[in-house]
């Protein structure tokens, strides 16, 4: 009685191991961070006025622009910041599928020592005040 | 006895071979992370197409491949050098403290029109990145075809994805 009763247990769990394998091949959600970022931007401007201000900000105190194609849309620029440590930004622009303005977008990639700067989209908006 | 001397000289050449800090000069891709890429020059259409991997993307445009593209390798790369007008692109993962083999490696890109609604990548490793800045530059490490045909895989894969979806994709998990 007792070895039919784990002889049960044993099948039931090789046809669920089974059911698992056999199952199809859906694709399963990315898990969300905790510390989403954000990367992107509409800002209410036509793109070329959107693409001055970017190239601004990315050449002004501190900054320097790697890279920069308008046909592309792309500005890359490296902050240097103490003890020499470096984040660079990939800056996207693209005008807005949805209506006026253009979307930036932002994805940074830093160096041993530096922190992850969170609040870059923010104070490009705040050189858009300016 | 000869065992234990093979050995020792074998994990003295790794540690050189990973290790940028145990070697006289430093090599080419730290140098441009070091100046900002001042004067940086990408290799033309030529250079790049020898020995690269490639692939046709079709039912697209040179636009949207070249968009996509550009959103693939800004989420995993420093982007140091982009042209739309010549095709070519040059991306960078920030060389690592112990070593720039476990960094990723500095690809290459080049965009050519093919025909109607057909676009052809070329992916590249090239090795220059890898040289050693001194004198006499010697090449540090060498990107065979096979590891070149497994990147491009992981590479294209995204790219031709993003530009049919046309919608932004998430490649931030390596």
């Amino acid at each position: 009685m007792k070895r039919q009763k784990w002889l049960s247990s044993c099948a039931a769990f090789i046809c669920l191991w089974l059911a698992g394998c056999w199952s199809p091949n859906v694709p399963k959600a990315l898990p969300k961070s905790e510390h989403a970022a954000q990367v992107e931007k509409l800002f209410p401007v036509p793109f070329e006025e959107a693409w001055a201000r970017i190239v601004a900000f990315g050449s002004g105190s501190g900054r320097k622009i790697v890279t920069a194609d308008k046909a592309s849309g792309l500005v890359t620029f490296v902050l240097t910041t103490g003890s020499e440590t470096k984040i660079f930004y990939n800056v996207l622009l693209q005008p807005s599928t949805t209506g006026s303005g253009t979307m930036v977008v932002v994805f940074e990639r830093t160096g041993q020592g530096a922190v992850f700067d969170s609040t870059i989209l923010d104070r490009i908006s705040g050189s858009f005040t300016n | 006895m000869k065992n234990r001397i093979f050995l020792t000289l074998l994990s003295v050449l790794l540690v050189a071979a990973t290790d940028p800090s145990s070697c006289a000069s430093e090599i080419e891709m730290e140098r441009l992370f070091k100046s900002d890429f001042a004067g940086f020059q990408p290799p033309n259409a030529g250079k790049i197409k020898v020995g690269a991997v490639h692939r046709t993307v079709a039912n697209t445009s040179y636009d949207d491949v070249w968009n996509a593209l550009l959103v693939v390798s800004m989420q995993r790369q420093v982007i140091a050098s982009a042209s739309k007008e010549s095709g070519v692109l040059v991306a960078m993962q920030i060389p690592a403290g112990r070593g720039y083999l476990l960094s990723g490696f500095p690809t290459v890109i080049f965009l050519e029109r093919k025909g109607p609604g057909e676009v052809e990548v070329y992916c590249n490793w090239l090795e220059d990145y890898y040289s050693t800045t001194g004198a006499k530059p010697v090449v540090k490490v060498k990107v065979r075809g096979m590891t070149k045909e497994r990147l491009a895989n992981g590479y294209l894969d995204k790219v031709v994805n993003q530009a049919l979806s046309k919608r932004r994709w998430n490649y931030l998990r390596r």
